[in-house]
C-alpha cells in the first residue's frame, strides 16, 4: 500500500469510528495507531501512543488549559457570568434582540476572565439559554448566539490557544494577548450586526423583553467589578512582568476562587464541585489532544503534512496568495480537527514559511488562531456546538449548526478585515 | 463501585487544586522569599498528569467524553443499543491496549532510572499511578457494557 | 531503504542543514541504498523522548540531548557539569566522542550508538555585573540544563525552570535576571537588551549524540553497516552542528558591538568558579560510586581524551 493510500485508509477508519459514536479522541487514537502500524510497525505504534499519553498529560505548556478552565468554573459558580448577563440585560433589554446582545456581551465579559471557548459556551448555555427560551426566544437561535459568543474568548485575553501559539513560535504572549483585544471587540460588533439583521428578518424569534429602571441599571453595573478586577490582575500581571502566562493561569484560578469565597458562594462543597467539573472537562479535552497527536504523528510519518505544506509554500502566487492557501487549508483542518492539535502539529512547520514571507508574527498569530478556531462551530466536529448540545439536549446538533451559520459568515468578513487591515490587531501592540 | 469512583473523583479534583496552588505558591515564594520551590517544575507536571489521567476515568464514568451523535440520534432503541455496545467494546479494547502500553513504558522508565531534574525523584512511580487511572477508565467502560445490555443505560458511548 | 531521522530544531535551522548534510553523506557512502528522511521540529515526538523513540523503533535514527532525561545516562552527565571541558567546541566534541564510545555500550545498550558531541559553548549572561560565584546568590537564573539548575542552587541563586519557549518572556519581564545560554541565542531570542553583562569564559557544554535503532542497524548488510559506520566518526561529531556553533560563537561579537560588557575572568576569579563547581562533581562522583563505577577513572579518561584531541588539532 502506498503512503497516500494508508493516509486515506486512516481517515476512513476515523470516520467509521466517529459515526458509531466512539469518543472523538479515542477514535483518532485508534485510527492513528492503525495507520502508524501499517507504515512503521505495531510495536512502535503502541510505544508511540503511550509516549503521547504521558507527554500530553504532563506537558508544562498544557497546564494553562485546566487552570484557565478552573478559573472559568470558579467564576461561573461565583455568578460572575450571571451578573454580567443580568447587567447587560438591564441596559439592552428594551431593544429587539436585547437578550441575544446581552448573551454576547456577557460572553465577552466572561471570556475576559477565562481562557477557553468551551468553558464560555458551557457557562452561557447554563446561564443565558434558559432565560432566553423562557422569554420566547427561539431555542436554536439562542444556542447559535451562545456558540458564537463562546468564540469571543479566543481573542479576548486570556486565551489558551494564543498562549500556545506564543510558546511554539517564541513570540511574546503578552503582545499576543494585547493584539487579540481589538479583533475580539470587532467580533462582538460583527455578531451584534448579525443579530440585528436576523431580528429584522425574523422578529418573532427574538421578542423584546422590557426595560429596566435607572436604579436597576446602576445596581447591575456595581456588581461586575469582580470581573474587571480579575481581568486587570491577570493581564496587568503578565504585561507588567510580575508572572508568566502559565503562572497567570494559576493566579487567575486562585483569584476567581478567592472572589467566590469572599462572596460566600464557594464553600468546600462548591469548590470541590468546581474542581470536579473543571477536571472532567479538561480530561475530555486531553483525551482529544492525545488522539489528535497520535493521529498527527501518523499523518506526519506518511509525509502528508510536509508534502501539503511544501506544496503550498512553492505555489507561484506571491506572499498573499500563499497566505490565502495556508488559511484555506486551516479552515478545512479546523473543521475536522481540534485547534490545540492543529496548533501543536502544524505550526512548527508553517511558522518558518510565514516568517520567510515577511509577515508579522503577532499579526499572523491572531489570524491563525481565528482561522483554526472558526472550526469550533462548524460540522462535522464543532466542539462548542457539541458542548452546548450536551447541556441543552433538546436542541439538536443540526439546528445549532444551522443557527450558527450567519455568525460564521460574519466571521469570514472579520477575518478578511484583519488580513486587509493588520493594524486592527497591531495598533495596541506597537 | 459508585462510591469508589466518587473517591477517585475527589482525589483527582484535589490534585488539580494542588497543581493550581503550587503554581500560585511559586509566584508568592519568588516575590516573598526570593526562592523557588525545588523541582516545582517537574512535580507540578507530574501532579497535573495524575489529576488528568484519573480525570479520564472520571470523565469516562460520567459519560462526558465528546462524541459525534449524528447517526446515533437517527437510530431506534435497538440500533442505539447495538451501537452503544460496539462503541464500548472498541473504546474498552483501546483503553486496555493503552493501559498495557503505558505500563510497559512506566516499566522501561524504571529500568532507565528516569528522574526529576533537581531532586532526582524517580518518575516511574508517577507514570505507574497515571497508568492506573487509564486502567480504571478501561474497567468502567467494560462494566458499563453489562448495563447497556440490560437496557439500564441510555447515555454516552463511553 | 529509508532511515527516518528525528530531531527537534526547526526546519532550515543551522542544525537541520547539518543533519541533512550528514544524511547526504550516508546516502553517498551507501551508494544510494540508504536514504535519510529528516523529520525536524519534533514532528515525531517530544525532545525528551528522542532516545526512547529510537529504542522502540518509532524512528530509526535520532539526535538525543543526554541531559533531557535526568537519571538515564549518569556517566554522560559529566559532560554537562560546569567547567567540564575548557577547550573549543571542536576539540570538546572529538574528546566527548572518543571518550563516551567506551561507555555507551553500558548506558545506551538498547540502541546502536553512533556518535556523541557537544553543542555550542554556553556562558552566563545577566542583567547586572557578575564576576564571582558569590554574585549569583539571590539571583533568579534560567538554567540551560538540570546540571546548571543544581549549580545555580549551589551558588545560592534560584533556578527559574521555564521551558526555552518561555525563556524570553521570563527574562524580558524580569522574572529571571540571568540566563545560561550560548552566545548567539541571546540576540536570536531577542533578549540582548535585558542581559547586557556577560562572562567570557565557557561555563558549560551540553552533551548530545546520534543513536540508531539496534535491530535496524543489525538488520543491515555488512556493507550498509560499514556505510553507517563511516558517518559515525569524530569528524562527523564535529561536523553535525558545526554551522550552528559557528553562528552561536559569532553572537559574542554581535553583543560586543552592541556595547555590552564581556568580562574575562582573572585566574583568581576562575579558581573561585572552579571551587564553586566542586559540589557538582561531588554529586556526580557519589552517583558513580553508588552504581559501582570509578569516578576518578572516568574523569581521568575524559581529560586524557581532551588532551589527545587538543594535540591532534
Ligand atoms: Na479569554
Ligand atoms: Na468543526
Amino acid at each position: 500500500m502506498s503512503l497516500t493510500a494508508i493516509a486515506l485508509a486512516g481517515f476512513a477508519i476515523l470516520v467509521v469510528l466517529l459515526l458509531i459514536r466512539v469518543p472523538v479522541g479515542i477514535a483518532m487514537a485508534i485510527a492513528g495507531i492503525a495507520g502508524f502500524s501499517l507504515v512503521v510497525g505495531i510495536d512502535p505504534a503502541i510505544s508511540m501512543v503511550s509516549q503521547v499519553a504521558f507527554n500530553a498529560l504532563t506537558a508544562y505548556e498544557f497546564s494553562i488549559i485546566p487552570m484557565f478552565i478552573l478559573m472559568g468554573t470558579f467564576a461561573a459558580k461565583s455568578d460572575l457570568s450571571l451578573e454580567m448577563f443580568r447587567a447587560s440585560q438591564a441596559w439592552l433589554g428594551r431593544f429587539r434582540g436585547g437578550m441575544a446582545f446581552s448573551a454576547l456581551v456577557a460572553s465577552a465579559g466572561f471570556a475576559a476572565v477565562n481562557g477557553s471557548s468551551m468553558a464560555t459556551a458551557a457557562t452561557m448555555t447554563r446561564v443565558a439559554l434558559p432565560e432566553m427560551e423562557r422569554n420566547g426566544y427561539d431555542g436554536a437561535l439562542s444556542a447559535g448566539v451562545i456558540a458564537a459568543g463562546g468564540t469571543l474568548g479566543i481573542m479576548i485575553p486570556p486565551s489558551a490557544v494564543l498562549a500556545l501559539y506564543g510558546f511554539i513560535t517564541q513570540q511574546n504572549v503578552a503582545d499576543l494577548f494585547i493584539a487579540g483585544i481589538l479583533p475580539g471587540l470587532l467580533g462582538l460588533a460583527c455578531y451584534a450586526s448579525a443579530i440585528l439583521i436576523l431580528g429584522f428578518f425574523r422578529p418573532a424569534s427574538m421578542p423584546v423583553a422590557g426595560s429596566s429602571s435607572w436604579s436597576e441599571k446602576l445596581i447591575s453595573l456595581s456588581r461586575v467589578w469582580a470581573i474587571a478586577l480579575l481581568f486587570g490582575l491577570i493581564i496587568g500581571g503578565i504585561y507588567g512582568g510580575v508572572f508568566t502566562v502559565t503562572e497567570a493561569a494559576g493566579i487567575g484560578a486562585f483569584g476567581a476562587w478567592l472572589i467566590g469565597t469572599l462572596r460566600g458562594r464557594l464553600g468546600v462543597k462548591a469548590t470541590l464541585e468546581c474542581l470536579g467539573e473543571a477536571l472532567a472537562m479538561s480530561a475530555a479535552i486531553f483525551t482529544i489532544v492525545i488522539g489528535a497527536l497520535t493521529f498527527g504523528y501518523f499523518l506526519t510519518v506518511t509525509g502528508t503534512t510536509t508534502a501539503l505544506i511544501g506544496w503550498l509554500a512553492n505555489q507561484p502566487v506571491g506572499p498573499y496568495g500563499v497566505l490565502t492557501l495556508i488559511l484555506l487549508g486551516y479552515l478545512v483542518l479546523g473543521a475536522v480537527m481540534d485547534e490545540l492539535a492543529i496548533t501543536l502539529l502544524t505550526l512548527p512547520i508553517v511558522f518558518p514559511v510565514i516568517q520567510s514571507l515577511g509577515f508579522d508574527p503577532i499579526w499572523f498569530g491572531v489570524i491563525f488562531v481565528m482561522t483554526v478556531t472558526l472550526g469550533v462551530n462548524t460540522p462535522p466536529i464543532g466542539m462548542n456546538v457539541f458542548v452546548i448540545n450536551s447541556i441543552a439536549r433538546h436542541i439538536s446538533l443540526g439546528r445549532i449548526y444551522r443557527a450558527v451559520m450567519p455568525f460564521i459568515a460574519v466571521d469570514l468578513v472579520r477575518l478578511l478585515l484583519l488580513i486587509l487591515f493588520p493594524s486592527i490587531a497591531l495598533y495596541l501592540v506597537y | 463501585m459508585n462510591r469508589f469512583l466518587r473517591a477517585i473523583e475527589l482525589a483527582a479534583s484535589l490534585m488539580l487544586g494542588v497543581v493550581t496552588l503550587i503554581t500560585f505558591a511559586n509566584v508568592v515564594m519568588r516575590f516573598g522569599f526570593n526562592s523557588a520551590l525545588m523541582d516545582s517544575f517537574d512535580l507540578t507536571r507530574m501532579a497535573q498528569g495524575l489529576a488528568l489521567a484519573w480525570g479520564i476515568a472520571v470523565t469516562t464514568h460520567r459519560s462526558e467524553h465528546i462524541t459525534i451523535d449524528g447517526l446515533w440520534t437517527l437510530m431506534g432503541p435497538r440500533g442505539r443499543r447495538v451501537m452503544d455496545i460496539v462503541a464500548r467494546v472498541i473504546t474498552g479494547s483501546f483503553l486496555l491496549v493503552l493501559t498495557l502500553a503505558m505500563a510497559q513504558r512506566a516499566y522501561r522508565n524504571m529500568l532507565s532510572n528516569l528522574s526529576t531534574a533537581e531532586l532526582s525523584i524517580p518518575i516511574w512511580g508517577f507514570h505507574a499511578a497515571m497508568t492506573l487511572g487509564i486502567a480504571l477508565a478501561c474497567f468502567v467502560v467494560f462494566a458499563s457494557i453489562r448495563l447497556v445490555r440490560n437496557g439500564g443505560y441510555t447515555r454516552g458511548a463511553a | 531503504d529509508t532511515l527516518r531521522f528525528s530531531h527537534f530544531l526547526p526546519p532550515g535551522h543551522y542544525f537541520d542543514n547539518d543533519v541533512n548534510a550528514w544524511g547526504a553523506a550516508l546516502d553517498e557512502a551507501s551508494g544510494g541504498e540508504l536514504t535519510v528522511q529528516v523529520f525536524p521540529a519534533g514532528q515525531m515526538g517530544a525532545p525528551a523522548d528522542h532516545y526512547a523513540m529510537v529504542r522502540d523503533g518509532i524512528v530509526d535514527v535520532a539526535w538525543v540531548n543526554f541531559g533531557y532525561t535526568p537519571g538515564a545516562f549518569p556517566i554522560a552527565d559529566l559532560i554537562d557539569l560546569p567547567f567540564s571541558l575548557e577547550v573549543p567546541r571542536d576539540v570538546a566534541s572529538v574528546a566527548v566522542n572518543t571518550w563516551y564510545a567506551a561507555y555507551a555500550g553500558q548506558e545506551m545498550s538498547d540502541v546502536h550508538f553512533c556518535l556523541a558531541h557537544v553543542g555550542a559553548p554556553g556562558a552566563l549572561h545577566s542583567a547586572q555585573p557578575i564576576t564571582l560565584p558569590s554574585d549569583v546568590a539571590g539571583l533568579q537564573v534560567r538554567p540551560a540544563s538540570g546540571s546548571m539548575a543544581r549549580f545555580i542552587a549551589d551558588l545560592g541563586g534560584s533556578a527559574v525552570q521555564v521551558p526555552a519557549t518561555e525563556a524570553r518572556q521570563a527574562i524580558e519581564r524580569g522574572v529571571a535576571n540571568a540566563i545560561t545560554f550560548p552566545w548567539g541565542s541571546i540576540d536570536f531570542f531577542g533578549i540582548s537588551d535585558a542581559v547586557p553583562y556577560h562572562i567570557a569564559d565557557t561555563l558549560y557544554y551540553v552533551g548530545a549524540g546520534i543513536v540508531m535503532n539496534k535491530a535496524r542497524y543489525e538488520g543491515l548488510s555488512p556493507e550498509m553497516r560499514a556505510a553507517v559506520d563511516s558517518v559515525c566518526t569524530s569528524e562527523w561529531a564535529v561536523g553535525v552542528g558545526a554551522s550552528w556553533v559557528e553562528f552561536e560563537n559569532n553572537g559574542r561579537q554581535v553583543l560586543a558591538d552592541m556595547g555590552h560588557t564581556i568580562h574575562e575572568s582573572t585566574p583568581e576569579e576562575l579558581a573561585a568558579w572552579h571551587e564553586a563547581a566542586q559540589p557538582s562533581y561531588d554529586r556526580w562522583a557519589a552517583t558513580m560510586v553508588a552504581q559501582g563505577l570509578d569516578p576518578q577513572e572516568i574523569r581521568a579518561s575524559l581529560d586524557a581524551a581532551v588532551d589527545a584531541a587538543a594535540a591532534a588539532q
